[in-house]
């Protein structure tokens, strides 16, 4: 669904990723992970199409995204960022400002349509009940499902999501993440995400990308790129990796340095 | 004249007389949109048909009570047109849009030039008294002043030039030159302007003191002129302070006089710059 | 809640002509609007026909089309800056006008041709707006806090370049300037009369079509991007929109404060954010103010005329102070 061939961005003159070279394809949830400072928001944001490539290109089913209008671009692919600067509406209007990209050349009301789509993507997201409530009275963990709910009602293919689990707690990690998963499982949708928790990338990621110093250093599915040298490597910190007991997905283990002395005296 | 002649002449009358019936349309309701103007119409017996002025216009007594239609650059045309004038005179100062405004309503406007020394005070009064139709009274004031203003230059042929400096206005500190009703004053009454330009001008104490005048006036300039003497009695090297040669001048009558109060102000005006005359 | 927008609509819309026929009432001669009707039929000839039709009417007309202009213009660059202090005059393009104009006075230009006073401060205007635009529309990218700074500093410097010119010149050419600036609906050639009223109604339907556009821009302008807002293509075209709206209004009437920044804050708390109401909402509340403050300035001290902007100064600084406070009140309780 998504190709990315040699692709170089940055801001201004300093180049910050380059020579990337991926793809994604269709139903799968893909995930970015990588240090601080990798590169990861940089690629999301060249996806999303905030920055342009300064070389390479990226293709979206075939298409050279350059030759797609921003309005059709919209109509097939959404965005969850990070931070929602501070505004003053309800969840329910700001669920239906996702209907936008939707809206006839002359329309400016929401058709019945509309408020379909868009009471369906809230009710998925369990936001429905809080419709009505200022978007800013919300805690982090309702604001990102609302977001979620705004992006759906894009009714995209293509679903890029910045940090989606930062700042919450782990109740609403899960709940996103599962939510994330049924989308690409039942709905078809394809998900790419920008991880920072190694672990949620490991246990939900189909396949993931693992970036480093502006370029990938290893994708694939998880057991391939969570592998302890590959993490010691690109994180330069030691790490012990086990298997999940529920899952058997691969779980990294930090170790703290007072351990590690502990250790070292014992042997 | 034979019959072709006659008919000619009915022809060519009949063209010019609907004119000239127009100019000679009796004016029985007028505006005034200067205080001069105000002043010089009731000295033609016409305050009677003031029906409207500015709030400037102070002069006479009588012309306080008149109907208020605005100041004299903003005029409210809603008041003005309530009126139903015959005519408006309008200065200089009036917004020419609003003198627009008015002729596209069918209202007549005549500008009445602004007078900068003693012949145009004549000639604009002989304006207003003919279009009021009192040209013989308009006449005969004229020549009373002008045999008054005669008089006095004549008890001035031997007297010797005295240098004046005259202050219109403080903060800053303006003075007039050439071109004004202030320097005709001056020079009709036997004085020498210390300013040699034109109009109003910026002017600096310094250069006051450095032309060092015989005499100072001061206009009242509201009620400023008290407080501009005391400043200049500071200044005690001034030739025109030691000899107490400082005068105050109501501004009007300074700045913009009627052809009656010229010739007063004038009197003043000779018995401030040369005491010994006794006109 | 669609619905409650129509509704404010209505009323706005019933409030505006009971302001209207208010206006035209009074003045010099209480006409009541019985008479008005009457004399509507009546056709030309009467004095008071006059009045009310010549001169109230025209400067009713202009207050409509001025007052609802300006804040149009406010509720549109509140929207893009995603800032509630920005207002018309924000951008300096009230600054270019007014010393276009004072060049114009001191200069003795008027003395030309009456237009040569509107089209002085057109031109002021329209300088001000190239060199926004091309100081900060580069590379196809506009940079919306260069913009607002660029703005605010030719604000000052404009204002620093009439205050030299005012210091400097004779006392009538003061004057002329300083009553230019205070503002005032006193215009009164037809010509300019409609064409701002064009000007002002072709802005106002011009920007319906970016009222999708500003909803979105609340989010950011990512956001925006995001829900497939063009969002550069916008930028330019409501900053132009604006500019030659606010450049006409100043050319007009000269300075007439306040209106662009406390009508569309107080809309937006009346009728929400939604920029389909909200854009003639703020045009109609615009209009009905300044309408309402024009008949006050040149009643309340007759014959005499006190500037608009003096009025809506006041007034609207006072509803401004007083609803900021009791929302200050509101959060601390």
């Amino acid at each position: 669904m998504l190709e990315i061939r040699s692709l170089t961005c940055g801001y201004g003159a300093k180049i910050v990723i380059s020579g990337i070279s991926f793809d994604v394809k269709e139903g799968e949830l893909f995930g970015v992970i990588g240090p601080n400072g990798s590169g990861k928001t940089t690629l999301l944001r060249a996806l999303s199409r905030v920055i342009k490539p300064m070389s390479g290109e990226i293709l979206l089913d075939g298409k050279n995204f350059q030759d797609i209008p921003i309005r059709d671009f919209a109509r097939g692919t959404a965005v969850v960022s990070q931070l929602l600067p501070l505004v003053e509406m309800t969840v329910e209007e700001f669920v239906l400002l996702g209907r936008t990209p939707h809206f006839e050349n002359m329309q400016f009301v929401e058709s019945k349509h509309d408020l379909q789509i868009a009471h369906q993507c809230m009710a998925l997201t369990d936001t429905l009940r809080l419709r009505d409530k200022p978007i800013n009275h919300l805690s982090g963990g309702e604001r990102q499902l609302a977001q979620i709910a705004r992006a759906l009602a894009q009714e995209p293919k293509l679903l890029l999501l910045d940090e989606p689990t930062a700042h919450l707690d782990i109740t609403h990690q899960v709940v996103i993440l599962d939510l994330l998963r049924k989308l690409v499982r039942e709905l078809k949708l394809t998900v790419v995400m920008v991880l920072h928790d190694l672990n949620l990338a490991s246990e939900y990621g189909d396949r993931l990308a693992l970036m480093s110093q502006g370029s990938i250093h290893q994708c694939g599915i998880p057991t391939e790129v969570i592998d302890f040298s590959i993490i010691e490597e690109v994180y330069k910190t030691v790490v012990v990796l086990k298997n999940n007991p529920v899952s058997h997905k691969p779980y990294v283990f930090i170790v703290p340095q007072e351990e590690l002395l502990k250790d070292k005296v014992r042997k | 004249m034979n019959i072709k002649h006659s008919i000619l002449l009915i022809l060519a009358l009949s063209f010019f007389f609907p004119a000239a019936l127009a100019q000679t349309k009796p004016v029985e309701r007028i505006i005034s949109l200067g205080p001069v103007i105000t002043e010089d119409l009731f000295l033609l017996s016409s305050g009677d048909k003031l029906v409207g002025c500015t709030t400037f216009c102070q002069r006479p007594e009588a012309a306080k009570h008149k109907e208020k239609v605005g100041s004299v650059q903003e005029i409210n045309l809603e008041k003005v047109v309530s009126l139903k004038p015959d005519v408006v005179l309008a200065t200089e100062l009036t917004d020419p849009r609003a003198k627009e405004k008015l002729r596209a309503l069918g209202i007549r406007v005549v500008d009445i030039p602004n007078a900068k020394n003693f012949n145009d005070i004549c000639s604009v009064f002989l304006k207003l008294g003919q279009l009021v139709g009192q040209e013989p009274l308009a006449r005969a004031i004229i020549a009373q002043t002008k045999k008054k203003v005669d008089e006095l230059k004549g008890k001035l042929k031997n007297a010797e030039k005295t240098k004046v400096f005259v202050q219109v206005g403080s903060d800053p500190l303006v003075t007039v030159g050439g071109d004004t009703f202030a320097n005709d004053f001056i020079e009709l009454a036997g004085g020498v302007n210390i300013v040699t330009q034109k109009g109003y001008l910026q002017y600096s104490r310094e250069q006051v003191l450095a032309s060092d005048p015989d005499v100072m006036i001061i206009s009242s300039m509201g009620f400023d002129g008290q407080k501009e003497v005391q400043n200049w009695e500071e200044f005690k090297t001034l030739r025109a302070i030691t000899r107490h040669r400082i005068f105050i001048i109501d501004q009007y009558l300074l700045c913009a006089p009627t052809p009656v109060s010229f010739a007063e102000t004038l009197k003043t005006v000779i018995q401030d710059l040369h005491p010994e005359i006794r006109p | 809640m669609k619905l409650n927008g129509i509704f404010w609509l209505m009323i706005l819309g019933t409030a505006l002509v009971i302001v209207m026929l208010f206006s035209l009432s009074v003045g010099a001669v209480r006409i009541s609007p019985q008479r008005i009707i009457a004399l509507f039929f009546q056709g030309p000839g009467s004095s008071e026909y006059s009045i009310i039709f010549d001169i109230r009417l025209p400067r009713i007309i202009l207050g409509f089309a001025i007052g609802g202009a300006l804040s149009l213009a406010g509720v549109i660059l509140q929207g893009l800056f995603r800032n509630p202090l920005v207002e018309p005059y924000t951008l300096g393009i009230s600054g270019g006008a007014a010393l276009g104009v004072s060049l114009n006075i001191v200069l003795g230009l008027a003395a030309v041709s009456r237009l040569s006073l509107p089209l002085s401060g057109f031109l002021g205007a329209a300088a001000v707006i190239g060199f926004l635009y091309l100081a900060n529309f580069r590379r196809g990218m506009v940079n919306l806090q260069g913009l607002l700074l660029n703005g605010v500093m030719i604000s000052f410097i404009a204002s620093s370049l009439v205050m030299l010119l005012l210091s400097l010149t004779s006392t009538e050419s003061l004057q002329g300037i300083i009553f230019w600036i205070m503002g005032s609906l006193g215009e009164t050639d037809g010509t300019l009369i409609k064409a701002m009223l064009a000007v002002s109604l072709a802005v106002l339907a011009l920007s319906y079509m970016f009222c999708l556009h500003l909803n979105a821009f609340a989010l950011g302008e990512e956001e925006a991007l995001h829900l497939g807002i063009p969002v550069e293509r916008t930028k330019q075209m409501l900053f132009l929109m604006t500019g030659i709206l606010v450049g006409f209004c100043v050319s007009v009437a000269g300075v007439i404060g306040f209106i662009g920044l406390v009508v569309p804050h107080f809309m937006r708390k009346v009728v929400g954010h939604d920029h389909r109401i909200l854009l003639m909402a703020s045009f109609l509340a615009g209009a009905i103010f300044l309408i309402f403050c024009d008949t006050i300035a040149r009643t309340i001290i007759a014959p005499l005329e006190l500037p608009v902007g003096v009025i809506t100064g006041i007034a609207g600084g006072s509803v401004f102070v007083y609803a900021f406070a009791r929302e200050r009140g509101q959060t601390h309780a």
